[in-house]
């Protein structure tokens, strides 16, 4: 790695980009404060400007990394902890297509891929993240190149085929972790396959960043993530309140930092304070919809292009979700870091997350959801782009009501691509369901 | 007197089989059957539509649909899952937790890592663990009955790569060799050995007819494929379907070492690159490329199911490849209709043409 480029790097990294950042939430903050109250919208979070923040740091970081310092493009569920301490910048294309997804340039980018021959019917994340790498065009600036691409299959198969393009693309080295599906029990034979390819991970790693990977330095970030983790948990447990002191699609947003930014201390730093704001809401009785009526669960992955518009319409029934599925698999798992040795902790906290865990699993964990939050009902999205977590849906829909009398309703869409959302229908259909609901 | 099925099984005698690999040899050690659920082609959708989305892929609508119809479990005492894809795990679970089907399931977990060790390791406990759960379910595998299997499926491997190796034989349509084929997936071992070599007795056809492509994809359906292939002046010349060419080791079999749990175990080390189960950004690439050019090749015609993301996430990189050796490519989609649609023939014909296979 190039002196200078490391010292452009920490320049932009720590004093540039914090200060942009910085102003941009002054500014930010100024304007929430001049903001008109939206009823029934409660007041929005104080921490979201923070988040913003956060987030542009992170990626505003990421611009200079290449060439001073190891770059890793990693799956949201690899073992990231392993990178933490040596001294990697971890890139997960995931968030950086939820971004886009969210800042309504995925079409463009899915276009981008399926001009170079990728198919629509691939998952909408994979062909924005491909499509900006073939463009070379990304709305936060820029991506570093990697050096090490990390795939671990505990969230789907789906990766398995989007790395091997990012390898090619690339010409980066690819690892992978392989987790194998747990229909039943974590196996002894399970984790020793898991462990086995951390290790070769870590090995990997050291390699390309020139490093040895220290015993301590690796359990200190898995206590971070551990801490993160559950702080994050606490975060969302503060909806169990009623009413529900803040909006859960705002949860959605707020996952970022466990998710960009687990193993390191930041993450921690930045839950402690929302749970702060979030406990003095609800010690003040701040609801996040006011004359919160109607409680619901979300499963699966959020309409990025549509929150706001999915946000509006459940806010003027007065609905709110107060639990997601796909926020909680953050903070699930946490107890499991602390299983001693650190590599058998890590093959079995990522062997055991929610998508790679069979349908009997999810719906024990659906109905405690819905049991915990007081929720009733369930809003389920059947995500073209994602389909472990859809495949099995209905059939989860109709258990749930048969044997937790806990009704849902499935909304066919897409997490990014636009395209693939009639949001007409899906609006129809949730505006029914809650009215359904009384 | 065991009971009967309108096909004559007798009931519960089967192992059902989801695809696309799974080793077949437990059952065989068994005295059961294996049949394998690809598809089937135009099946009019009934119940299913309550249990999918509509962006499930057919091949798993399709299987659904025939096990909530009860047709699996009227035949078969146990269905394997091999853990194909996601959709095919999803299929598994809606199986096992949901009770879709009304029958008991095994899954089988394919070892995907580029880690080597790793891979031969969990490999092998897998076996074990498959081996455990089917012996749970349908009695003890006595060792010497699972040698006898593993000798068994060992010689239809050799044969099957030998017809796919020599091609067409005189009498054998390209058709009926791909029937022959795929006979496996339904037929007990000896006696869809007896099938194949009666077909290995005929003469190999020394100046085949049509142009040579490359035919890849997941089943060679919806049918009629091969005639439309045949009729724009083609044959199949190197095969990278996963129901036939990658399921079937073409380079030399690993000896036998005398355990049969490691026979099976090297055997599936043996099996070409498959998406389903090959995660090497470039294993299949210089595979298909390399098959490609042995047949000599003028051409490749990829069918592939809708919404089949592993057949989709490699599509463009070997099409890529094999654009790079020279060999233009087509690219159909299937929903597994009844009948081949005009859209796919008029497609097979404009490669027929591009290659020029009716040239004198």
């Amino acid at each position: 790695m190039g002196l200078l480029r490391r010292i452009r790097h920490e320049a932009e990294a720590r004093l540039v980009g914090p200060a942009i950042a910085g102003l941009n939430a002054a500014r930010r903050l100024r304007r929430l404060e001049a903001k008109a109250p939206r009823p029934p919208l409660g007041p929005p979070l104080r921490n979201g400007v923070r988040l913003r923040a956060i987030v542009e740091r992170y990626y505003f970081a990421g611009r200079t990394a290449d060439g001073a310092r190891p770059v890793a493009w990693v799956t949201s569920g690899a073992p990231v902890e392993v990178l933490r301490p040596l001294g990697y910048y971890v890139v997960y294309p995931e968030n950086h297509a939820a971004v886009c997804g969210a800042m309504r340039t995925a079409r463009d980018l899915c276009e981008a891929a399926e001009r170079a021959g990728h198919s629509r019917d691939l998952c909408s994340y994979a062909r924005t993240d491909i499509g900006a790498l073939l463009a070379g065009r990304t709305p936060v600036g820029r991506l570093p190149k990697p050096d090490l691409l990390v795939c671990c299959t505990n969230i789907c198969q789906t990766v398995a085929g989007w790395y091997r393009t990012l390898a090619r693309e690339t010409g980066a080295r690819l690892v992978f972790v392989d987790t194998p599906f747990l229909q039943g029990d974590l196996l002894p034979h399970h984790t020793a396959y898991v462990r086995r390819q951390v290790e070769t991970l870590a090995a990997e790693a050291e390699r390309v960043a020139g490093r040895e990977l220290r015993m301590p330095d690796l359990e200190r970030s898995l206590r971070s993530a551990q801490d993160a983790a559950f702080l994050w948990g606490e975060c969302l447990a503060t909806a169990r309140a009623r009413p529900a002191p803040w909006v859960g699609i705002e949860a959605f947003f707020h996952m970022a930092p466990i998710v960009v930014l687990r193993g390191l201390d930041e993450a921690q730093a930045y839950y402690r304070d929302l749970l702060g704001e979030l406990r003095e809401r609800s010690a003040a009785g701040v609801a996040g919809i006011e004359g919160e009526r109607v409680r619901l669960v979300w499963d699966n992955l959020p309409i990025w292009s549509e929150l706001r518009r999915l946000g509006d319409l459940l806010a003027a029934r007065r609905a709110n979700l107060v639990a997601a599925t796909y926020t909680h698999a953050w903070s699930e798992c946490a107890d499991l870091f602390s299983a001693g040795d650190p590599f058998d902790a890590i093959a079995a906290t990522y062997t055991s997350v929610l998508l790679n865990r069979d349908l009997a699993h999810r719906a024990r964990g659906l109905a405690d959801l819905a049991r915990r939050y007081g929720a009733h009902g369930v809003l389920f999205h059947s995500d073209r782009s994602c389909k472990p977590y859809s495949l099995g849906q209905h059939g989860l829909r109709d258990l749930l009501a048969r044997e937790h009398g806990i009704p849902g309703v499935v909304v066919e869409a897409d997490h990014s691509d636009p395209r693939s959302v009639a949001w007409e229908a899906a609006a129809g259909r949730i505006e029914a369901f809650i009215e359904g609901l009384g | 007197m065991e009971a009967r099925s309108a096909e004559g099984v007798p009931v519960g005698a089967a192992v059902a089989a989801l695809p696309v690999e799974h080793p077949r040899e437990f059952a065989t050690a068994l005295g059961r059957i294996t049949r394998e659920i690809w598809g089937p082609p135009g099946l009019p959708q009934q119940r299913g539509r309550a249990w999918l989305p509509s962006f499930a892929c057919p091949m798993t609508r399709n299987a659904l649909e025939m096990l909530l119809r009860g047709d699996v479990a009227a035949s078969a005492a146990l269905l394997v899952v091999p853990h194909t894809c996601d959709s095919m795990q999803a299929l598994a679970s809606q199986v096992m937790d949901l009770g879709a089907g009304g029958i008991p399931a095994v899954t089988f977990y394919h070892p995907r890592t580029l880690d080597a060790g790793a891979r031969a390791s969990f490999l092998r406990d897998e076996l074990r663990r498959f081996r455990t759960e089917m012996e749970r379910l349908l009695g003890p595998v006595a060792d010497d009955r699972l040698a006898k299997a593993v000798a068994i499926h060992r010689e239809a491997d050799v044969l099957a790569a030998r017809l796919l190796r020599e091609g067409p034989r005189a009498g054998l349509p390209q058709t009926e060799q791909y029937a022959v084929l795929r006979a496996r997936e339904r037929l007990a071992v000896e006696e869809w050995l007896a099938l194949m070599r009666d077909a290995l007795d005929r003469r190999v056809e020394p100046r085949p007819r049509g142009a040579p492509i490359v035919l890849s994809g997941i089943v060679p359906e919806p049918p009629g494929l091969l005639d439309a292939i045949a009729a724009s002046g083609m044959r199949v010349g190197f095969d990278d379907t996963a129901c036939v060419g990658r399921r079937i080791p073409r380079d030399r079999l690993p000896e036998p070492t005398g355990d049969p749990m490691e026979d099976i175990a090297r055997r599936y080390e043996a099996l070409p690159p498959c998406p389903t189960r090959t995660v090497d950004p470039t294993t299949r690439l210089d595979w298909v490329v390399a098959g490609a050019r042995a047949a000599g090749v003028r051409g490749a015609l990829f069918v592939v199911p809708a919404r089949c993301e592993p057949e989709l996430f490699d599509l463009a990189a070997v099409r890529g490849a094999l654009r790079t050796a020279g060999v233009p490519s087509v690219v159909v989609e299937t929903d597994f209709e009844a009948a081949l649609p005009a859209s796919i023939a008029t497609r097979i014909e404009a490669l027929g043409e591009m290659i020029g296979a009716r040239s004198p």
